[in-house]
């Protein structure tokens, strides 16, 4: 529901400055950015049951799961505490990777919005200039140009992960993504997959490490 | 921009889109088992500056790859352990002079593209000129510093261009032997070499051969990509052999398998992966520029042109639209980054990719790849397309055969028993971050056995969505079989090896393993 208000200004024709406009984006961030981490904080602290583990807000849809396992086979159920490391996951990765290539100089911008889930040194790693002298490539180049917005569908997987423990949960994610220009929609191939590092510090499980 | 300039340039990138893809899909030729490759190609593409570096005079008469009496023949062509063994064996001390036994062109010298302690682990591969007719003899399981030639090097027959080692899956130290007819990586025909060779079998005292040669008559015939004559592409040429055959559009192929060649560490799958990722292979004076003025398929920046391009396709001007031009510049720049970066610690084509995406200042300044998530996204991105444009003959000993039986899945994954449990490491290329977990074994393992035709998405929740499930008492070796089920799907995936049991990377502090299926295991066929 959130990221819908990013939709709503994206269909909007703009015309003005792009002064103008990063300030819209600024205030959208800020008020997205608190609601969730408000959120988060909120559902941390609620360790009854799995049903309460569901997300109050909503980052993305649910990621496409490519086919929901057999009926008859034994799930392992994951633990409130792994349920909500893999939460964050999905809502850091998600913003990390959502691009608004028309006003984000580069990808790194996206980590400066997903700062909430971030550990200290993760941020410090990835929210820098990251600008070079050659600059973003072609296709971002072509998306500025559309006004495209770059939205990714988060799965947290884990293919093999090592066991979770209370403090430190891997996963592996599988980011799809489509660029939005108007009213098409564009799959970008291929998916990106990522390794992910979750720590619980205090009450809160942050991404400690992205690898791609 | 308005939203109608917008929806125009949309319209008119799908087109561009719908016509690339179209052209990538004719110039894609089926799969077809044959000897394609039967006569010594002379000239490669329309250009003449071509031509000069395909001549390749006819050999001399063939000779013993040793010095005769300094080895033992231990082992024959033919059925072995379950899979072909598709050359001779000479059993001799580490160090032992390997001769070349045709006169012709070194067109690959060093790695196989296994890793350690798999497969040759390193090879000699001579391109020769018989009687007008390609053959390929391949040397196998030298150590790295037991190799004395390099790719694009000249031999005569009886040149000393190697030592006896016993690296890869090697049970002592020996020569592995092997004699192809049309080609080694055009798909050709390995064939016995004491056919062509009889004192081999004469070599040593045993006098009998150690394993009996039970398909002495029928040569092992790989996939080959079947387009007439063309599929003699890379034949002579170092590093000419490494790209798949008609994977990249028709008029980039010829400059890629020359642009393989100018150093031994860039190849030309990489090269046409990181073309993918720049520009898409589009060129000439309307290919797209780059928001900060990056020209061409190669995405050349005005000021790195000036240094690195060249007049390659000999019309007199450099220019960085041009296919010829731009791709040999960004081989030679690729390989003059490559050296750059050898003082940065990490893996030096990641760092070379990273150098040539963001600036070597920017690689040099964060001594590895920046943090720049465009540099990561696009490091990873092409090193993960890179086995997508590889030639499935161009790795080392195991080939797929023609058959494309869902066993060679299994076969290719027992190349890599033993090779230690790495979470996240593997993919369709082979190992990565010195092992393989479970689905990067099972996208490994099936893409060589498909020769490239089946890519698997990179976890096991996602390989669940690949091909048909089978009932567990109808699986067939190469099966994948999926365990360890959460709420997002399978946790585990193997590869069934046939009586209730799987080829499999377990978990961590593991390695690759044959091991009896887990309870509850699903099958699914993928190829």
């Amino acid at each position: 529901m959130s990221f819908n208000l990013f939709n709503a200004y994206f269909d909007c024709k703009m015309e003005g400055d792009v002064r103008a406009r990063k300030l819209v984006i600024v205030v959208l961030v800020v008020a997205v950015v608190g609601f969730l981490a408000y959120s988060c904080g909120a559902r941390t602290d609620d360790t009854e049951s799995s049903a309460s583990a569901a997300p109050s807000i909503t980052v993305d849809a649910p990621a496409a799961i490519p086919m929901a396992p057999p009926a008859d086979v034994e799930n392992v159920e994951p633990t409130t505490a792994s349920r909500a490391a893999e939460e964050t996951a999905r809502q850091g990765l998600t913003v990390a990777f959502t691009w608004y290539p028309a006003i984000d100089a580069t990808q790194n911008d996206a980590y400066g919005r997903a700062r909430t889930w971030l550990t200290a040194a993760l941020a410090d790693r990835m929210i820098v200039d990251a600008s070079t002298e050659r600059g973003p490539g072609v296709q971002w180049g072509e998306w500025a140009q559309q006004e495209a917005k770059v939205i990714a569908d988060v799965s947290v997987e884990c293919s093999g992960c090592p066991e979770d423990t209370d403090t430190v949960v891997h996963r592996v994610a599988t980011i799809k993504q489509s660029a939005v220009a108007g009213n098409s929609t564009e799959t970008i191939k291929p998916d990106t997959t990522v390794w992910v590092t979750i720590v619980r510090e205090d009450d809160r499980w942050l991404i400690d490490d992205i690898r791609y | 921009m308005s939203i109608d300039r917008a929806q125009k340039a949309l319209l008119l990138t799908g087109a561009a889109a719908v016509v690339l893809g179209t052209a990538a899909c004719a110039t894609r030729a089926p799969v077809i088992p044959r000897d394609p490759c039967r006569t010594i190609p002379t000239d490669e593409g329309n250009s003449s500056s071509m031509s000069q570096d395909l001549a390749l005079p006819a050999s001399g008469a063939i000779r013993l790859p040793v010095r005769p009496g300094t080895t033992t023949y231990t082992s024959g062509f033919g059925e072995r352990w379950g899979a072909q063994h598709q050359g001779d064996d000479l059993a001799g001390p580490v160090g032992t002079p390997i001769l070349a036994a045709l006169d012709g062109i070194v067109v690959a010298a060093g790695s196989s593209g296994e890793a350690p302690g798999v497969g040759f682990e390193n090879w000699v591969i001579i391109d020769s000129n018989v009687d007008g007719t390609p053959v390929s003899t391949v040397y196998g399981h030298m150590f790295a510093d037991g190799i004395h030639v390099t790719a694009g090097q000249r031999v005569t027959a009886g040149d000393h261009i190697a030592d006896i080692g016993n690296a890869g899956s090697s049970t002592g130290p020996h020569l592995h032997f092997e004699y192809w007819e049309s080609g080694r990586l055009q798909g050709g025909t390995a064939i016995d070499p004491v056919t062509v060779l009889p004192e081999i079998e004469k070599q040593g005292s045993v006098g009998t051969p150690m394993f009996v040669d039970v398909n002495q008559d029928s040569g092992v015939q790989l996939v080959s990509a079947s387009r007439s004559t063309a599929d003699c592409l890379g034949f002579g040429m170092a590093g000419g052999g490494e790209l798949a055959f008609g994977i990249v559009p028709a008029e980039f192929e010829p400059w890629l398998r020359r642009a393989g060649g100018v150093c031994p560490e860039i190849d030309s799958p990489l090269l046409a992966a990181q073309l993918q990722q720049e520009n898409n292979f589009r060129h000439g004076p309307s290919a797209p520029v780059s928001p900060s003025g990056a020209l061409g398929p190669a995405q050349f920046m005005p000021g790195t042109w000036a240094i690195w391009g060249k007049d390659y396709d000999g019309d007199g001007k450099a220019d960085p639209n041009s296919i010829g031009d731009a791709v040999m510049s960004q081989a030679h720049f690729m390989c003059a980054l490559y050296q750059d970066v050898s003082t940065i610690s990490g893996d030096r084509i990641d760092l070379t990719l990273a150098a040539y995406n963001a600036g070597p200042g920017a690689v040099q300044l964060h001594r590895g790849v920046p943090p720049y998530a465009e540099t990561l996204n696009y490091v990873a991105k092409i090193t993960a397309a890179r086995a997508t444009f590889t030639n499935p003959n161009s790795r080392g000993r195991f080939v797929p055969n023609a058959s494309g039986d869902s066993n060679q899945v299994v076969t290719a994954a027992r190349e890599y028993l033993g090779t230690p449990y790495v979470w996240g490491g593997g993919g369709t290329g082979g190992p990565s971050g010195g092992g393989f977990d479970c689905s990067g074994l099972t996208s490994f393992a099936v893409h060589a056995a498909s020769a490239g035709k089946v890519s698997l998405p990179r976890t096991s929740e996602q390989q669940w969505g690949v091909g048909v499930e089978i009932p567990i008492d109808q699986a067939r070796p190469g099966d994948l079989v999926f365990g360890s089920w959460g709420p997002n799907g399978p946790g585990h995936v193997g590869i069934y090896s046939g009586n209730g049991q799987m080829v499999h990377a377990p978990t961590t502090g593991d390695v690759v393993k044959e091991a009896p299926l887990q309870s509850g295991m699903k099958v699914r066929r993928v190829m």
